[in-house]
């Protein structure tokens, strides 16, 4: 958290609108504006222009500038009124933050404006709400981010720094411990690996970034209750391989819809039974992963088999209750039974056959999803991991600029320093205590 | 001294955090009087027999930037100086000095006793004279009230101390001093926080028994380096070396076979001793495929026979430590002089302190030093020498002397200890200080001399000192902006061996000197520049030079810091009240009551996104305050 630099961020909902505003706050507002416009821009003035990016063509809208104090943060503010639809917002967002600008918090514009009395008192308890609810739902966002293959990327990345610290500082602190000398080029081998593994992982979290978009809908039930069969229909085309056979899927089949405009990505997943396939296991165990970062899940139920109870739910997600639930009732037209609600979640009753309930579920996902349209997406999660990423990619890069030798020792364990302090925004802090602590774990000190 | 006199500020105890604080207090003009058990003890150094060391020396070189007495009197006790990581770059190097017990305390003493303004009583304090939480002056044990501004309370050596050896334990402090005292009792009831530490020392052998004919000799560097800026060259007594032992087979098998007998081990003691300090049980259990350990064979002075064997501090019973020292190189015939132990002790919760090293409790009373949770003579002394300043500063009712995180070692130190708190004894690490490149032991003065004239800690003498160099150190960084070097000049031949990329065109030594591969002397040798006649002075201009990236980035991070550090959150903030913070952060901030948003985004488990709500909850209050 700063105070004093510059912040952007989306003012309209992620989806596929006609319009969508990005907002710049701040003191390089202008200069980010007028740098990627190329137009000298006015007070209160709309103009029409593009934005630029290195002479890129990215997008064409309205300019508007708002001088301090006379905006809706106090700070300069420019908003640009582009096209929707993510691809472009997001590489707008990516131009400026290239310009100096920060993606923001959640909940920062409105905290700036309480801070330069843009807001007043009254209001207060709404902007700590505000700040509260979204920063959840950022910390979700970023749990979403970091996920998978990304995740454990970034924590074998941070524990090889770790140790090349530890070795490093170690040698500083304690200079007259029986420290094994440790050969100066193999700090330099291991300071370029760390270089090289960090452009890729910036690689793969820029691909992540834009595939992280959309909101997410995890379809679970028991074998054989129609899951498959539901994507298919939502997707209008066969993407599973739908049989009776129970535990036909075991991995995760994930597809990209669009729904009056939202994009949504419904992950499908194996059905939930104890087996003894262990194939099917790992399926399983990926189910459960998915169902802690999804936006809504969906429980299926194919009444003729399974009752629907509060026990049977909490069999299929586990003890994730923060998720919000849907049940689908499958397989209406073989069911004999009328449907009883005895859970107070919404129920909703289909036919993948006789397409019964399909539109209604439509609208009532539109609904529940759009509502919870925070504006804290994945994709701003990933973005944010994207930046900090490359900033500690520029400090390591210092670092194997060096002289690696004995006598640059402090320099180079200051450029480390702060690449960690780069990723320590994504993994969580590491003190110089934590630090002390691998180095007294690791070595024998105690003179 | 006469009773009836009212003392600006009165100094509890006579160690390392007393004399500094006395005669900060002192020098900046307060009635200031020190009040000890014992006159005989000022100054006694009761653990290892050396000063400084990494971390350490940078908080010795600061107080001695504020005009205070450790690196002085060190210069004049020490036997043997080395600088550490002499090879390493500029702001890692430490100076370290093996100190004479006896000489530390003569000078030490003689220094207390001819400082103006400050008066010595030998008495034990018995407690305080606190009105309206405001304290007002102290309780002497024979009755006598004594009345003052301010009071700073350094006697904080081992209370309540509980000694084990082997499976024996008693009640006591340093060996001969009492165990506890009336202070530390009266303290304890006025509601501080007060935990638990312990530690541990090796025992002390007879040099006259030691073969040290046999160990490798360490002596020290020459020219003998100095730690403060005002020795001329002149101070040192004669120097003496260091020897090296090591742990055997044999002491291996010694410690295995009566790890039941050790007191850490049976767990009589509770939890670990300090993680830099383990042991010499704990090494060889938990390091067990090192073979040998090395144990440093101290000097403890110039008349002294005893030897401090640093590195094999033990809390087995006395027999087994015989056996332990005799099974080390060099040492088969060794008598033990004092046996060494483990030791428990009470500190007080350094997070009920401000950042003045101020009571949060009690108005006017300063903690510092041992009491505080940490260990070392120098952590001590620094203490002491911010303490006592800030004491003298209310006494004069002029505003509080605070020492960032940028700005030195000592204000690492008090940060860390006052937002939080420590569940060992606190050492300093050069680690611990993240802009670890603007804190150099070379440019002490330059953090803090200016200041410390202001405050008035400063001699005229060591004023004019710092201004003289000052300026030489600017006239040869202009001279050396001034100085070009061109392709054509003659004997370059010598400057592109040394050069990565030869020379294409004209540049000043100024410019060269910050490529990494250039030193002061290549430009010299290899250039044929005059080399500036004071070393001092060119070795400084080098790191300016050299260093001046890296000091314009951490500037930056500073700046970020700064920002945070001008949001103060009020005193006793309700923290409960605060909609949206979790109860864990909740009962974080509480716990640490800290004292700005910096301090408290550097609590374990407050997030940014509490910070954020304590930053809108804290405008919000300035809102309503304003209204009102």
């Amino acid at each position: 958290m700063s105070l004093d630099d510059t912040i952007v961020a989306p003012a309209t909902a992620p989806g596929r609108g006609a319009i969508s505003v990005i907002r710049l706050s701040g003191p390089k507002s202008l200069s980010i504006a007028e740098t990627l416009s190329k137009k000298s821009l006015k007070p209160k003035i709309v103009m029409y222009g593009h934005i630029l990016d290195d002479d890129t063509f990215l997008d064409s809208g309205l300019w508007i500038f708002f001088k301090a104090p006379h905006s809706f943060t106090g700070e300069n503010v420019v908003e640009f009124h582009g096209h929707g639809g993510p691809v472009v917002v997001q590489a707008t967002l990516q131009a400026m933050v290239k310009l100096g600008a920060r993606i923001a918090e959640p909940g920062e514009f409105s905290r700036r404006a309480f801070l330069n009395n843009k807001i007043d008192l009254t209001q207060a308890e709404a902007i700590s709400d505000l700040i509260n609810a979204s920063s959840l739902s950022a910390v979700k966002a970023a749990n979403q981010s970091l996920r998978g293959v990304f995740a454990s990327a970034i924590h074998e990345l941070v524990q090889d720094l770790i140790n090349v610290r530890t070795q490093i500082e170690a040698h500083i602190d304690f200079p007259d411990e029986d420290i094994d000398p440790t050969d100066i080029d193999y700090f330099g081998n291991q300071i370029a690996s760390l270089k090289s593994n960090l452009k890729t992982l910036i690689q793969s979290a820029q691909e992540g970034a834009r595939l992280n978009r959309t909101t997410e809908i995890v379809l679970v039930g028991a074998p054989n209750t129609g899951k498959s069969s539901l994507l298919n229909a939502l997707a209008q085309e066969p993407l599973a391989i739908v049989t009776d056979i129970p535990g036909t899927t075991r991995d995760l089949i994930r597809h990209d819809l669009i729904i009056d405009g939202l994009e949504i990505r419904v992950t499908d997943t194996a059905g939930i039974r104890s087996t003894a396939n262990q194939i099917e296991e790992e399926g399983i165990r990926r189910a459960k992963e998915a169902i802690k970062t999804a936006d809504l899940v969906l429980c299926l139920f194919d009444e003729r088999y399974y009752e629907i109870t509060e026990t049977t739910i909490t069999d299929l997600i586990g003890g994730n209750s923060a998720t919000r639930i849907g049940i689908i009732k499958t397989k209406h037209d073989l069911q004999i039974r009328a449907t009883v609600n005895r859970v107070g979640l919404p129920l909703i009753e289909i036919s993948t056959v006789t397409g019964y309930g399909l539109e209604h579920l439509k609208t009532w996902l539109l609904q529940e999803l759009n509502i919870n349209s925070s504006v804290e997406t994945t994709f701003l999660a990933r973005q944010r991991h994207v930046v900090l990423l490359e900033t500690a990619l520029n400090f390591i890069t210092q670092a194997a600029n060096q002289n690696i030798q004995i006598e640059t020792i402090d320099l180079i364990a200051d450029d480390l320093r702060l690449t960690q302090n780069a990723l320590s925004e994504i993994t969580g802090t590491f003190t110089s205590d934590d630090l002390l602590g691998a180095i007294f774990s690791a070595f024998c000190i105690g003179k | 001294m006469d009773y009836t006199k009212r003392f600006d500020v009165i100094v509890i105890g006579g160690g390392h955090a007393g004399t500094e604080a006395a005669s900060a207090a002192a020098r900046i003009g307060c009635v200031t009087l020190l009040v000890t058990h014992s006159i005989e003890t000022i100054g006694q150094m009761s653990c290892n027999p050396a000063i400084g060391g990494i971390g350490k020396s940078h908080l010795v070189r600061e107080i001695d930037a504020c005009d205070g007495l450790m690196a002085k009197i060190t210069d004049l006790a020490g036997i043997q100086f080395r600088v550490l990581n002499q090879r390493k770059g500029p702001a890692v190097r430490a100076t370290r000095a093996q100190t004479d017990r006896v000489l530390y305390r003569h000078f030490m003493r003689n220094a207390i006793e001819t400082i103006p303004n400050l008066t010595v009583f030998q008495q034990p304090v018995c407690d305080l004279i606190v009105e309206q939480d405001r304290v007002a002056g102290v309780v002497l044990a024979m009755g006598l009230k004594l009345r003052s501004k301010t009071v700073v309370v350094t006697a904080g050596t081992f209370l309540a101390g509980q000694i084990h050896i082997g499976q024996n334990q008693q009640p006591g402090g340093r060996a001969g001093d009492p165990a506890s005292n009336d202070l530390a009792n009266s303290l304890r009831n006025r509601s501080f926080r007060v935990d638990r530490l312990k530690t541990g020392t090796p025992p002390r052998i007879d040099s006259r028994s030691v073969r040290l004919e046999l160990l490798p000799k360490q002596i020290g560097d020459h020219p003998t380096p100095y730690l403060s800026m005002m020795s001329i060259g002149n101070e040192h007594p004669k120097q003496i070396p260091c020897y090296l032992s090591r742990t055997t087979e044999k002491t291996r098998n010694i410690i295995l076979e009566n790890l039941h007998l050790s007191p850490m081990h049976t767990g009589l003691i509770e939890g670990v001793g300090p993680r830099y300090c383990p042991s010499i049980e704990d090494k060889i259990v938990r390091f067990a495929d090192k073979p040998t350990h090395q144990i440093f064979l101290e000097p403890e002075g110039l008349t002294s026979h005893e030897i401090y064997p640093n590195g094999v501090s033990t809390s087995l019973p006395y027999e087994i430590q015989l056996d332990i020292v005799r099974s080390m190189e060099g040492c088969s015939e060794a008598t033990i002089t004092r046996p060494g132990y483990a030791i428990e002790y009470d500190f007080f919760d350094p997070r009920d302190l401000k950042s003045t090293l101020e009571s949060k409790l009690i108005q006017n009373l300063y903690f510092a030093g041992q009491l505080n949770g940490t260990t070392g003579y120098e952590e001590a002394g620094a203490q002491g020498l911010l303490a006592g300043a800030n004491a003298a500063l209310c006494a004069l009712e002029r505003p509080p002397w605070i020492v960032g995180r940028d700005q030195g070692y000592l204000g690492v130190m008090v940060d860390d200890l006052t937002t939080l708190g420590t569940q060992e004894p606190y050492r300093m690490f050069t680690s611990r200080a993240e802009y670890r490149l603007a804190l150099r032991e070379d440019n002490a003065d330059t953090r803090f001399t200016e200041q410390a004239r202001e405050l008035g800690m400063v001699s005229e003498e060591r004023w004019k000192d710092y201004n003289d160099r000052r300026e030489q150190i600017e006239t040869e960084k202009q001279r050396l902006r001034d100085t070009w070097i061109r392709p054509d000049d003659q004997n370059l031949r010598t400057l592109n061996a040394v050069l990565k990329s030869p020379l294409i065109k004209e540049v000043t030594a100024y410019d060269l000197l910050k490529r990494p591969e250039i030193h002061y002397k290549d430009l010299v040798d290899g250039a044929g520049i005059t080399a500036h006649e004071n070393s001092s002075i060119s070795g400084q201009v080098e790191i300016l030079i050299k260093y001046s990236g890296y000091i314009d980035r951490q500037t930056d991070e500073i700046k970020k810091l700064k920002n945070k550090e001008q949001v103060k959150i009020p005193a006793g903030l309700n923290y409960s009240s605060i909609s949206g913070l979790s109860n864990e952060a909740k009962q974080r901030l509480m716990d640490h009551q800290p004292e700005t948003l910096a301090q408290a985004a550097r609590i374990s488990g407050v997030t940014p996104a509490s910070i954020s709500l304590l930053l809108v909850h804290i405008k919000k209050l300035n809102l309503m305050h304003l209204a009102s």
